[in-house]
This record gives C-alpha cells, sequence and structure tokens, in this order.
C-alpha cells in the first residue's frame, strides 16, 4: 500500500470530559476525494477542526502527518500555510466587499500599507480563470448566489497553494444544478493534483464524486473503503450501525377526524408583499396521521410550517384555515396554541431554546398556566410536570433545573418536544425535528412520534432527509417553489417519484 | 452530541436543585455572594481608613438613606433589562414626578396623599407614552428613553422655568426622612426575619413530602438564613445606634421586594426572562412581548413616581438638576449587581447588591475627603471590574459577550 499523502493516527479529543473523538484514524491517498462520513455528532467536524487548526496541537491525542512529515498546527494559520485549508459551511465572507478584496481578506497586496488595488484585481482574476469559473471579481460579495461565494472561497484557497481541500458539507445550501457545477470543479482540481476531503452525509453525492469513503461513529472509527466497492446501504448500515427497519419503527394506525385542513393557504413574502413564497397549499392532517413535508432548501417548507404556526411575518391568504373543524385566523402563535397547534423549529439555538434557563423552565415555556396558580407560578408544580416530561420522553439530563444549555442535541430537542407535549398540543408541526441529534436519539424521537399519533395527534414534520419522510411518514407530501406538487400515500411514495416531483420534473 | 459554547447558567438556573422559594434564595449564588463578601470587605476597609466612622450606626444609617431612591430605580431597570431592554429616562421623569409633587404642593396647596397620586398619575402616563411608542410602534427603547431623557427634563424646565419649589409639606419629608423607632425596629425586623426563615422551612418540608429524595439537601438552606440574618444584623445595629430604620429604607425594600416576587415568582416575570433570553423561541412559545414590554413601562412610571416622591421627600425641595445621571448609575448598578446588558441573565436582588456596593464606594471616599474627580474614575474601575468578575467566573463566560 501505498504510503498516506496526509495520514491522522489514534486522533482523541474531548471536551470537558465528554469524548468527541476516540482512536479514530484517517489515511487519504495523494490527489484524491476522499468521503468523510457520519451521523450528526460522529465527530467529523471535531476531526476536520483539528486537520485545520481550529483545535490547536496539544488540545488533542494522536498525531498526524502530511507528505511524510509531522503536522503539528497550532492555529489556522499555520494549517493554511503548510495547505491544508477548509471550507466551512457556513461561508465567511464580507458582503460589502468585493469578490476579488475578499479573495485577499487581510493578505491584500500592498505597498507601505497602502493597497496595491492593481495587483489584487490581476491576482483575482488569474486565480478565478484558474479555477475555469466566471464570477464577477469586482461585484459585492453579496450580490453573488451561495454557490458563487463558495467557488470564491475555494479560489481563495487556490491562491494559498492549497494541498489539502477540506469541504464541510459543501452541498448544503447548493442547487441540484448548482451541486453538478462544483462537482465538476472538484474533478478538476483533482486532475490538477489537489487532494480534498469531503464531508458529508448525503450518500447520492458521496458515491457521485469521491474515491474513498472513511466512515465514523460515535467519535470511532469505523472503516474505510473505496466508494465503488460500497452501495449506498452498505454506507448506511456503517454510520449508523443499525438497519433501515430498525432505524424508521412503525406502528399501524387508522387515521381519524382531520385535525388541520387549509385551502387555498398563500403567504406572501414580507418584503415584497407581491412576491408569494408559498401558493395555493391544500393540506389535510388527520388525527392519528403522520405528514411527512418533503422539498428542496427554498421550496417553502419552513415557511408553510411558520404560516401554519401563525408566526408568519408576512401578508397571507387562505380560503379555508380550520383546526379540528373549527375555522381559525391565523394571526399569532398564540391564537394558534390556543387552539392546541405547536411549532418546534428548525434552528433550536436561535428559535427554540432559551439557553441561559433550565430544562424545566424551557419545558413549561409554552404552558406556564399550568404550572401556576393565578399569575403566580408553583415551583413545585413546575418540577412536577417537567419531571412528567422528562421521563415521558427519556430526556438525559441531571436534573430539571440543569441549564438546557448542558445537555446533548438530542435531549434538548426532546425537551423541546416536551414544551408541546406540556401544551397538550394535538397539531404538532415539526420543522426537521432530527437535525443534529444522534442516531440513537433520532430512533427515539420516531418511536415518539408514532405514539404522539397513536393518541390522537397529527403530527406534521419537514425533512430534508428522504429515508426519513419514506421511513417515517403515512403520507409524503412533496413541496416545489412555494406549491404542493405531490401528496402522495405511504405506498406509492418511492424514492425516485418523490426526488422527481421536489426537482420540478413532474408537472 | 458534544455542546462546546456551553452558554453560562444564570442565577435563575444555576442551582441544580429544587426549584420554588427556598430554591430562589439558594440560587442567590456565589458569585453573587462574591459581591457580597467583596463589600463586606471594602466596608472594613474604609472603617479602618476612617477610624471607625465608616461603620458607625449614624453612618450606616445616613448611607442606607442615600441608596433608598437608586436601589427603587436599579431594581426598576432591572425589569427592563432582564429583558433586553433599556431606560435611559430614568433621571429626567424622577425629575419630572418629583417636580409634578413639589409643584402640586407648593403651588397649588395639595395634600401629600394627593400630590403623590399626581406624582404618580404623571409617571404613569410618562411609562404609558414611553411603552406606546417601543411596545406597539416599534421603536427601540433606547432611542425612545433617550428622547425621554433630552424632552422630559425639558418638559420640566418649560413647566417651573427651571426653578426650585420649596418646602415639601412635613408629611411628606416624612416618607424619606422619618424612622420607625428602635423599639419597634426591633420587632419589625424580628417579625420579618422570622417569617422569611419560616417560609424557607415550610417550602422546604413541603418540597420533602413532595419529591423526597431529590428535594434540596438541608445543607443549601443555610447561605440564603445566613444572609438574611447577616442582613438583618446590619440593619438593626445600623437602626438601633442612631434612631431607627429610616422610611426611605422601608420603601426601597417594598419594592425591591415586590420586583424580586414579580420577576422570579409569576408568570410575567418568567416570560421576561424568556424574552431576554431568546426573543424569537419566547414569540413561538406563544408570549405577548409587546404587551409584557407596555406592562414594564407602566411599571417604571410608577418607579419615576415613587423616586421622584421620594427624592423630594430627602431634599425637601425639587431642584433643575435632580436626577441628573440616574439612569446612569441605575444602570450601572444593575450591571455591577449581575445583570447581563443582552438580556435574560440576573435578578433583582443582583441589583440591590450593585447600588450598594457603588453607595459604599461613593460614601467611603467622601468621608476619606478624596478628591471627587478621582471618585468618579475609581468608580469606573469599580465597574469595569465587577462586570470582569461576573464574565470571569461565569461558567464558559469568558467568550461570551
Amino acid at each position: 500500500m501505498q504510503p498516506s499523502f496526509l495520514a491522522a493516527s489514534d486522533i482523541s479529543k474531548s471536551f470537558g470530559g465528554v469524548a468527541a473523538l476516540r482512536n479514530v484514524s484517517l489515511n487519504v491517498a495523494r490527489g484524491e476525494i476522499h468521503a468523510v462520513m457520519g451521523e450528526n455528532g460522529a465527530g467529523k467536524s471535531t476531526l476536520m477542526k483539528i486537520l485545520c487548526g481550529v483545535y490547536p496541537a496539544g488540545s488533542y491525542e494522536g498525531s498526524i502527518t502530511l507528505d511524510g512529515r509531522p503536522a503539528r498546527f497550532h492555529n489556522v494559520r499555520e494549517a493554511e500555510a503548510a495547505g491544508v485549508v477548509m471550507i466551512p459551511q457556513e461561508l465567511a465572507v464580507v458582503g460589502e466587499l468585493t469578490v476579488a478584496e475578499n479573495m485577499f481578506l487581510n493578505a491584500w497586496p500592498a505597498r507601505g500599507g497602502v493597497i496595491d488595488w492593481t495587483r489584487l484585481y490581476d491576482e483575482a482574476r488569474r486565480t478565478i480563470e484558474r479555477l475555469g469559473i466566471h464570477v464577477p471579481f469586482d461585484a459585492p460579495m453579496k450580490s453573488l448566489s451561495a454557490a458563487q461565494q463558495q467557488m470564491v472561497l475555494i479560489a481563495k484557497a487556490l491562491q494559498k497553494n492549497v494541498r489539502v481541500l477540506v469541504l464541510d458539507e459543501p452541498t448544503s445550501s447548493l442547487s441540484a444544478h448548482e451541486t453538478d457545477i462544483l462537482f465538476d470543479r472538484l474533478r478538476h482540481l483533482r486532475a490538477a493534483g489537489i487532494t480534498a476531503l469531503y464531508i458529508s452525509h448525503k450518500i447520492d453525492e458521496v458515491k457521485e464524486i469521491t474515491d474513498t469513503v472513511t466512515v465514523l461513529r460515535d467519535g470511532q472509527y469505523v472503516g474505510t473503503q473505496p466508494t465503488s466497492a460500497l452501495s449506498g446501504a452498505d454506507i448506511v448500515t456503517m454510520m449508523v450501525g443499525r438497519t433501515i427497519s430498525q432505524m424508521y419503527p412503525r406502528t399501524e394506525r387508522e387515521p381519524g377526524q382531520p385535525r388541520l385542513t387549509v385551502r387555498g393557504f398563500t403567504l406572501y413574502d414580507p418584503a415584497s408583499s407581491e412576491r408569494p413564497v408559498v401558493r395555493d397549499v391544500n393540506l389535510e392532517a388527520r388525527a392519528g396521521e403522520i405528514v411527512g413535508i418533503y422539498g428542496l432548501m427554498g421550496s417553502g417548507r419552513t415557511e408553510l410550517l411558520t404560516g401554519l404556526f401563525g408566526a408568519w411575518p408576512g401578508r397571507w391568504q387562505a380560503e379555508r384555515f380550520e383546526v379540528s373543524g373549527k375555522p381559525v385566523r391565523p394571526t399569532s402563535p398564540r391564537a394558534m396554541m390556543a387552539r392546541g397547534v405547536g411549532f418546534l423549529t428548525e434552528d433550536r439555538k436561535r428559535n427554540g431554546m432559551v439557553p441561559g434557563g433550565s430544562v424545566a423552565m424551557n419545558i413549561t415555556l409554552a404552558s406556564l398556566a399550568r404550572v401556576s396558580l393565578g399569575p403566580i407560578l408553583n415551583r413545585d408544580m413546575e418540577r412536577e410536570r417537567a419531571q412528567r416530561f422528562i421521563g415521558e420522553l427519556g430526556v438525559k439530563t441531571p436534573s430539571p433545573e440543569a441549564a438546557i444549555s448542558t445537555l446533548s442535541g438530542g435531549n434538548q430537542q426532546k425537551a423541546l418536544i416536551g414544551r408541546w407535549l406540556s401544551a397538550e398540543s394535538m397539531v404538532l408541526l415539526l420543522d426537521e425535528p432530527t437535525r443534529g441529534v444522534d442516531v440513537g436519539a433520532k430512533v427515539e424521537i420516531f418511536q415518539l412520534l408514532n405514539r404522539l399519533a397513536a393518541q390522537g395527534a397529527a403530527v406534521i414534520f419537514v425533512s430534508s432527509e428522504l429515508p426519513e419522510v419514506l421511513g417515517v411518514a403515512d403520507r409524503v407530501v412533496v413541496m416545489n417553489e412555494g406549491r404542493i406538487v405531490a401528496d402522495l400515500p405511504r405506498a406509492e411514495a418511492t424514492q425516485e417519484r418523490v426526488v422527481g416531483h421536489a426537482a420540478g420534473g413532474h408537472h | 452530541m458534544l455542546q462546546e459554547d456551553t452558554t453560562s447558567m444564570s442565577e435563575i438556573t444555576a442551582g441544580r436543585q429544587v426549584g420554588g422559594f427556598i430554591g430562589t434564595v439558594a440560587r442567590f449564588n456565589w458569585r453573587a455572594y462574591g459581591m457580597i463578601i467583596a463589600l463586606l470587605l471594602i466596608a472594613v476597609m474604609f472603617d479602618i481608613l476612617t477610624e471607625g466612622i465608616f461603620l458607625s450606626s449614624r453612618n450606616l444609617a445616613q448611607l442606607m438613606r442615600q441608596s433608598a431612591v437608586l436601589v427603587v430605580v436599579a431594581t426598576g431597570v432591572a425589569v427592563l433589562i432582564i429583558q433586553g431592554e433599556i431606560d435611559l429616562s430614568i433621571g429626567s421623569a424622577v425629575y419630572l414626578t418629583g417636580l409634578a409633587a413639589a409643584y402640586a404642593e407648593t403651588q397649588w396647596g395639595f395634600g401629600t396623599v394627593e400630590a403623590i397620586l399626581f406624582a404618580l398619575a404623571v409617571g404613569l402616563v410618562i411609562g404609558c407614552w414611553q411603552g406606546f411608542w417601543v411596545a406597539f410602534v416599534g421603536l427601540p427603547s433606547f432611542v425612545v428613553t433617550l428622547a425621554g431623557l433630552l424632552g422630559l427634563r425639558g418638559a420640566g424646565f418649560v413647566w417651573s422655568n427651571a426653578a426650585t419649589y420649596a418646602p415639601m409639606n412635613a408629611t411628606h419629608v416624612a416618607i424619606s426622612e422619618s424612622f420607625i423607632s428602635p423599639e419597634w425596629s426591633v420587632v419589625v425586623v424580628a417579625a420579618v426575619l422570622a417569617l422569611f426563615i419560616a417560609i424557607v422551612f415550610w417550602r422546604w418540608s413541603v418540597q420533602r413530602r413532595r419529591f423526597g429524595a431529590e428535594a434540596m439537601p438541608p445543607r443549601r438552606l443555610i447561605k440564603p438564613v445566613v444572609v438574611a440574618i447577616l442582613g438583618a444584623a446590619i440593619i438593626l445595629y445600623a437602626a438601633l445606634g442612631f434612631r431607627g430604620i429610616p422610611m426611605a429604607v422601608v420603601v426601597a425594600l417594598a419594592v425591591a421586594g415586590t420586583l424580586s416576587f414579580v420577576t422570579l415568582g409569576t408568570i410575567f416575570g418568567r416570560q421576561l426572562y424568556a424574552v431576554g433570553g431568546n426573543r424569537e423561541a419566547a414569540f413561538l412559545s406563544g408570549i405577548d412581548i409587546r404587551r409584557n414590554l407596555f406592562y414594564s413601562f407602566l411599571i417604571m412610571g410608577a418607579i419615576y413616581a415613587i423616586g421622584g416622591v421620594l427624592t423630594t421627600a430627602r431634599l425637601n425641595a425639587i431642584a433643575p438638576a435632580v436626577g441628573e445621571f440616574l439612569e446612569l448609575e441605575a444602570i450601572a448598578a444593575a450591571v455591577i449587581g449581575g445583570i447581563s446588558l443582552s438580556g435574560g441573565i440576573g435578578t433583582v436582588y443582583g441589583a440591590i447588591v450593585g447600588v450598594l456596593l457603588l453607595v459604599v464606594v461613593d460614601n467611603g471616599m467622601s468621608l476619606l475627603n478624596v478628591n471627587s474627580f478621582i471618585q468618579l474614575v475609581v468608580k469606573a474601575l469599580l465597574l469595569g471590574f465587577a462586570v470582569w468578575f461576573d464574565l470571569a467566573t461565569r461558567p464558559g463566560g469568558r467568550a461570551r459577550r
């Protein structure tokens, strides 16, 4: 076997006593595209941050060599000087500066403190041409699409004589077409001898673009295989450590009365009241039913849930909007909560948790009247109620009074679902309920959805993980450009049909 | 999954154990105690430097009376800061309400009760006005109350032609300057202390019955009880050596106690913490942010009036410079007491500790005849140091704003 170009051996890293990586090894050959796969929390990002100097040498155990020489990076600059450059998932750009200025961010060519604009634009143009892309290098960065910005950052890396390009979930905000362009450019770079690490949990992409796959699970090394030797199912099994049927538990239920019925529901862009972002949606969810909404980024799925919860900031219209058979105007979250609707948001940190608060405080936040005597909180009632849902949902926490920010992502998510159970919601709107949650907790959340449906709740959940939607939902609703383009019963929802509708192929 | 950026625990959650009244009290945690210990050390230092004057009963009673107005407005502004808002108009609003009371008494011959009601009405109108613009129009509280800072004093000057009005009614002056007699002081302090300790133990026994082994361990009761006894002892020491408990202190403690209860013991207060901690999450949990904000400004309206009445009582007059920089002192005290300006963190009683630190330093330096210019610099250092201490001792707090 030829010696590895980039080798990490026996890497261990822990945060505050919790192991994030345990004896993980990674061997990457020169000039290959190497996928690092794993579920959220598997340790992919931690490993990459070690390779790129974000976590300095000394803060982890184990050794790294690059091109046969030991690599002990103390910061990102040292890693970049050695040719290891990371393109983060959330692109770090200065929107107001031009493309060329961004490419030289804080390393502008200058003479005596004065920027040499001619050289800056010359070099920027040359690098962009080398990457073979078309980007106006004198336009402000913010005028570019996410895909173009990403290309600019790759160009910036090329400028630093990159040898190993680390791409963290590079397609998470790209359209299918943009993804194709990215892949094309990556092949181009591979031909030029540049090594790439490709972090992803999307199996199709990994199959398409990478040469080798390394899988991590729960902070441990699972294995490395040539991509061509693995089927999609093999990769899933390596990643989750269990088969699909164990992953997506299901119970059979008979749907009952309609819990939520909307007809002709349209939401307009708050910035321009004429442009609809959700158009003419007809949707029904019955008691005991789990409805899965699938759609690509920007298809309007989050906007739809926000609108159904009465939290849409712009103009809305509906021909019919009923909860449990009674007409409602979705004017505020409070109005919808009063009818028994609950909404778990996509981004826990941004608009889900109250981070300084305890687990109990977060659970009871939407049902304070149930733990109070009149306007006065009763902490004993609060604790009892919180404990009830902590027990029912299996939230692992030292006590109800522990700060929620000290829990793992999965347990935080369960606590936030507990918020809506405590509010006795009968219509649950869940936006990406398994995002940032480890595999074990995912299974528990799916089991929970089944149990809630069996108790008569209507569950509507959005997911960008197709296997999840197909595995868990009784009915699959597909969105494209703000419209519902397909509403398929479980039996008819195949991967091909759903993806085809989501991409807008079956009008 | 791993949480790298473990956010800090606030006072409302730092205790890992049972909630409830005693949980609340026990969560008056070590950082706050650190401040109390610092306060005591500074007091002892001043006492040595002033050769026993600082800790004399007379000076302590004086110091408590000086603190009263600041306690009222600092605990008031804490209600706004906890939900991530601010009030810069306090000084001017206190001036205007004080002027209302003084004008009514000296020019219209109002009795004390009518004058106070008039001041309260003026305060509530100011609160309504500012609350309307912030809560219902959606202007930033910084801007609205900055306008209040300028406009309310201006309005007072227009009304009074920047004149001084004196004297106040004798009964009005008594609100700040009278004393509960030493005998009655002992009775009142003992009764309040006994009540406090009784509630602590009663709540604890209820919890033990309800939660068994998971209830709070008895050793956690020691801290709040010790602090309460200590506080009572200091008040009694000052009261008995002088003329009893100053009325101003009674008013200030009543306001602080009420606001403590409102913020920590009611649905409204809990919602304020949620809004300050994560505004969007609070909105999506059905909390009526605007209504709460409006109510908070109404509370501030009452606070302005109480501040105005206390100040005029203490000065026995209203003068054009009354209340200048009071808002900044109140905000400084709240921040020194551990309330985060970004919201969601800190408690009303933290603000009281902040006030005491400021006033002790102020009073001690004045006794030592420290140049008043240097006093400003020392207070600035105190503010900076206190915030650094707060961040440095907060778990994972250094990197956070």
